[in-house]
């Protein structure tokens, strides 16, 4: 019995312990680690969409998940601002632009390009929803190379479950007029940022030379 | 009672080796109500969404300072902006530098668009001989950076 104890809590020790242990993040993502990987630029949405004010409400919403990711973020509101004062309102007007550009006057590592490609509600009698759906993708300003991209929608139904045919048209109507685009946005952003390798920022960042040692040592383990 | 030791034993050295686990601390970052007054700001703009956000601002540099972490990346020059409109040049400035020593990838975006902000005085320390002595290189100018971090409120 007390030889079983023992190697219960030998058990317990050896998982906590392998808890503990750091693995390399994917390879794909090994520039991540770099020095010059530190800081983004968010530029503003390009719209696919008929909502005119999407891309500008939409914005607000991308600058404070890029910092929980462990980014440097240059400042939302005055960069916005600096970029409508040179006439840039749409994120398509910047297309063309060469990434390296941003580097040369923000010093941003690199740029978030977002399209927004749905920004609706579509309604049907006594059933609705509202969604929002968007393309990201990060491109370093020292290469050119688009380091990180992701996909991704998010829907909320609007539909009534009344019994009666006037009251669920009536509350599909209300809960449709009611919805809000915004945390819809932010759940969307969330779940698109989940995917992005840690910035320098973040406490489980692992730096080049960390990571350099973390392969070393597995490979010693695997011999 | 050699089982009890045995077993205490176990436990402390659990703690012990769970401890040395816990790499860094946690790092906090607030950003109080931030997304919402920005999204005001900009579904409808006017002097009161702009002054909700100038106060979401300083609360966030207050909390932020009462817990001991560093403003969020970008709030300090956000915030520094709006001081520079009303006119508080000092701490405007104040701001712009605790950002650029926060956070050195700012330092190029504040050159550019923040040039008037003279940053903290850098002296090199004097060159020394003996090699026993501390290798020379940059040190900060104790009185200029000392003149900066004190808040101007």
């Amino acid at each position: 019995m007390t030889h079983l104890k023992t190697v219960v809590l030998a058990l317990v020790v050896a998982l906590t312990l392998s808890a503990c242990a750091s693995s390399a993040p994917p390879d794909e993502y090994a520039y991540f680690n770099s020095p010059n990987m530190r800081s983004v630029l968010v530029l503003p949405p390009a719209n696919r969409t008929t909502a005119a004010q999407a891309p500008d409400l939409f914005y607000t919403s991308l600058a404070v998940p890029l910092t929980r990711a462990g980014f440097y973020v240059f400042p939302s509101q005055l960069t916005q601002q600096l970029l409508r004062d040179q006439g840039i309102i749409d994120g398509a007007q910047l297309e063309s632009v060469d990434p390296r550009r941003f580097y040369e006057l923000f010093g941003a590592d690199m740029v978030l390009q977002t399209t927004l490609v749905a920004w609706d509600t579509s309604y049907l009698v006594i059933g609705g929803s509202v969604t929002v759906a968007a393309q990201y993708q990060l491109v370093s300003t020292h290469t050119g190379e688009v380091v990180w991209q992701a996909n991704e929608r998010q829907s909320v139904n609007t539909g009534g479950d009344s019994s009666s045919l006037l009251g669920a048209l009536l509350e599909t109507a209300l809960n449709t007029a009611q919805q809000d685009y915004i945390p819809l946005a932010r759940e969307m952003n969330r779940r698109a940022f989940s995917s992005l390798p840690h910035g320098p920022y973040h406490p489980r960042f692992i730096s080049a030379a960390e990571r350099a040692e973390i392969l070393r040592s597995a490979q010693d383990d695997a011999r | 009672m050699t089982k009890l030791r045995l077993r205490h034993g176990l436990i402390i050295s659990l703690c012990l080796l769970l401890s040395a686990c816990a790499s860094q601390p946690r790092q906090g970052m607030y950003w109080g109500s931030y997304e919402s007054s920005y999204y005001e700001l900009e579904n409808t703009p006017g002097d009161q969404a702009r002054q909700r956000h100038i106060d979401t601002l300083r609360n966030i540099v207050a909390v932020s300072d009462s817990r001991g972490w560093p403003p969020p990346p970008g709030t300090l020059l956000e915030l520094a902006n709006y001081e520079r409109q009303l006119g508080n040049q000092q701490t405007y400035a104040y701001y712009v530098n605790r950002e650029r020593q926060l956070y050195p990838e700012s330092n190029l975006f504040i050159r550019r668009w923040f040039a008037d902000v003279v940053p903290p005085v850098v002296v090199p320390e004097p060159v020394v001989t003996d090699e026993n002595d501390k290798p020379a290189g940059p040190a900060t100018d104790q009185n200029a950076t000392e003149e900066q971090a004190n808040d101007p409120s």
